[in-house]
């Protein structure tokens, strides 16, 4: 099968759905000559033209405004949001308009709205641009959040929140945009609450979003060398969140990490932590481990950035303590 | 039969608490469960409920008192007419009882109680997966810590829980709980004395370790309590010659007695064997999860035990009337908890 990098599986989601439905449109900055500062929209100017692929002027508040009134009106836009970072800027037309319409008009609006950001630190971007922002809307009810981990899985994910009538929050890992999978040819489209088994084990359960999946296989691998199989997961979408798949794993090995590139403090390894510990807590043999990004602003210098996130040694080293029944926390 | 009222560990590493205060006065009716002291640690004040129901008695600790983890400070007793006043549960303080003979014609020797061992630590840290199986199969997990595991428990430790309880249940008459009629003939005939302690088993395995890396010497556990026991009965008896029959538990039951001459004397690493009869055997229990194990053979000598009690080295004397006076007893046992609880000082 073809390889492609994640950067040419999102152009080809949006292409492919802009060809099918011609109420769909692009917004954001330097969308259009530019084609993203990642390149990701580079070509769909020259096929869609302006009207379609819309460049603003450098206000997130006004265009993500401006889209949610379209989207109520009959439009389905594409938000580009340049870095996740920005999201604070747009958090009253995300989560005070978007995610609230559809229940506060009874029904009668809805929001078909997907805004595409990123997340991902590692990149030398400083602490204003190097931000896994997903835990904040994901707190909020009435949006879905989408965490793609490879290029196949950007490009399905892609085409289920471009065809929601409802608002979805899409994160692509701003570090993986020039990865490359196998993408077929042919369409198709990733569910959304359906989790990705991506490896099978027995000793512990290795949940990972995102930037995380690759970091959670390399562990996998590193400890399967020392005799330790590790199951390794992908929820894909943690709004809806395939709990069953998950539980199902857990109840199998009896021990699970989460990692996640947010911060660890309130985040979403802390939420998936707590449903485990909730729902298969005698099924349990060891505490369930939260490993998030380091609860600081991420660093700029590159060796103090690097190590502000999980990494495969340092999940391995977790996996291991687990496994070899380690009393983990002071009791 | 009596339940004992211990200091329990409240902490990981707690040496000793503080009796800040009896909820209950001697003589008074208990109900397991309910708030019985108050224990002052380094952390907090915490009540601690009573473990047995019955009448409280022979208190030994006054509020105030800092004591040792583990120590007796009362006896839950089953009726009001069994209860004793005030401090009359400990002779010495590492020592747990004395139970003089009795007068020979009178009456046979009342059946040893099984021995109602308090769980080290007080509360068990085991995964909710290996707690929801073994209540699903009927396991006590209390069996782990009587035998020594350390916490926290897993499904890791599941098949060692098994096969825990598999003993126990298979072999109850080597504790002396289900044959006690054997036991109270025998007390026709002869009279025992009983007397038993407990000490960290911590300094004999630090010095173990220490003799394996520094001084390149793997030594077994039993070559360091023949010694010791030699020495304690030598001091407490004024005995030239003392042969040691060390006995250990294996698969098949007790082993013959393996016959040590003066090992007090010998090095460890070789302690010279002999044909004579021993004058005291001497019983290691320490790799089973067993705690007790009452002589039935009428050897006419004294019959030392070792077991392990959780962290702890649980020490008992067994002795046929004739073969020691109480107080030759209660030296031995002193002089091996002192030897155990300091091998070096004791071996220069």
């Amino acid at each position: 099968m073809r390889e492609i990098t994640l950067s040419k599986a999102v152009n080809e989601a949006i292409a492919e759905e802009m060809r099918r439905d011609p109420t769909i449109f692009v917004i954001g900055e330097d969308v259009a000559e530019a084609g993203t500062p990642f390149k990701v929209l580079s070509g769909l100017v020259e096929e869609f033209g302006t009207d379609r692929i819309i460049d603003t002027p450098i206000s997130e508040p006004g265009f993500m405004g401006m889209a949610v009134g379209a989207a109520m009106t009959g439009s389905r836009p594409i938000v580009d949001l340049m870095f996740g970072d920005f999201l604070f800027l747009v958090m009253d037309q995300l989560c005070n308009q978007a995610a609230k319409t559809h229940y506060m008009s009874g029904g009668k609006l809805s929001v078909p709205l997907v805004l595409r950001t990123n997340l991902g630190a590692t990149r030398r971007s400083a602490a204003q641009h190097s931000q896994s922002l997903h835990a904040l809307v994901a707190h909020i009810p009435g949006l879905k959040v989408a965490l793609p981990s490879s290029a196949y899985e950007a490009k399905g994910l892609m085409k289920t929140a471009i065809r929601d009538n409802n608002p979805v929050v899409i994160f692509e890992d701003k570090l993986m945009y020039q990865d490359k999978a196998e993408v077929p040819e042919e369409e198709y489209l990733i569910p959304f609450g359906v989790a990705n088994i991506k490896r099978e084990g027995t000793d512990i359960t290795l949940i990972a979003t995102s930037s995380m999946v690759q970091v959670a296989e390399k562990a996998a691998v590193i400890l399967a060398a020392e005799g330790i199989s590790a199951e390794v997961i992908d929820p894909r979408t943690i709004v809806p969140l395939d709990e069953a798949t998950l539980i199902a794993s857990v109840k199998k090995t009896g021990r699970a990490i989460v990692i996640d590139e947010g911060h660890q403090s309130y985040g979403i390894t802390g939420e998936i932590a707590s449903r485990l510990t909730e729902k298969a807590f005698y099924h349990l043999d060891a505490p369930v481990i939260r490993m998030g990004a380091m609860d600081v602003p991420v660093p700029f210098s590159p060796a103090l950035e690097d190590l502000t996130v999980p990494t495969p040694d340092t999940v391995a080293a977790m996996a291991r303590r687990l496994v070899a029944g380690e009393l983990i926390h002071a009791l | 039969m009596p339940s004992e009222v211990i200091m329990p560990a409240l902490g990981m590493a707690q040496e000793t608490g503080i009796l800040v205060r009896w909820l209950k006065e001697a003589g008074d009716a208990v109900t397991k469960g309910e708030p019985l002291i108050e224990v002052e640690t380094d952390k907090a004040v915490q009540e601690v409920e009573a473990q047995a129901s019955g009448y409280l008695s022979a208190l030994s600790a006054q509020a105030g008192d800092e004591v040792p983890v583990g120590q007796v400070i009362g006896l839950i007793v089953e009726s009001a007419d069994a209860v004793t006043g005030g401090a009359a549960a400990t002779a010495a303080p590492a020592v747990e009882s004395v139970a003089a003979p009795a007068p020979e014609p009178v009456a046979p020797a009342p059946a040893p109680a099984p021995v109602e061992e308090p769980i080290p630590g007080g509360r068990l840290f085991a995964s909710p997966k290996l707690r929801r199986i073994a209540a699903e199969e009927g396991l006590d997990l209390s069996l782990l810590a009587r035998a020594g595991h350390a916490q926290p428990w897993h499904m890791a430790d599941l098949d060692a829980l098994r096969a825990l309880a598999a003993a126990n249940a298979a072999a109850p008459d080597q504790t002396g709980t289900a044959k006690p009629q054997q036991y109270a003939a025998l007390g026709q005939s002869s009279t025992f004395g009983y007397v038993a302690a407990r000490v960290s088993a911590a300094p004999c395995a630090e010095f173990l370790d220490w003799m394996a890396n520094e001084g390149k010497i793997t030594l077994p556990a039993s070559a360091l309590y023949a010694s010791f026991a030699a020495a304690a009965l030598r001091a407490a008896t004024g005995q030239n010659r003392i042969i040691v029959g060390l006995v250990s538990l294996t698969g098949d039951g007790l082993s013959a007695p393996r016959l040590l001459a003066d090992p007090d004397h010998a090095r460890l690493s070789h302690q010279p064997g002999t044909e004579a009869g021993a004058s005291l055997i001497l019983r290691d229990l320490t790799d089973s999860p067993l705690t007790a194990l009452r002589p039935l053979a009428a050897d006419p000598v004294p019959v030392l035990t070792i077991a392990r009690d959780g962290s702890d080295l649980r020490i008992s004397l067994d002795y046929p009337a004739g073969t020691l006076d109480d107080t030759a007893a209660l030296s031995l046992i002193s002089g091996l908890a002192t030897r155990l609880a300091e091998p070096l000082a004791h071996l220069v």
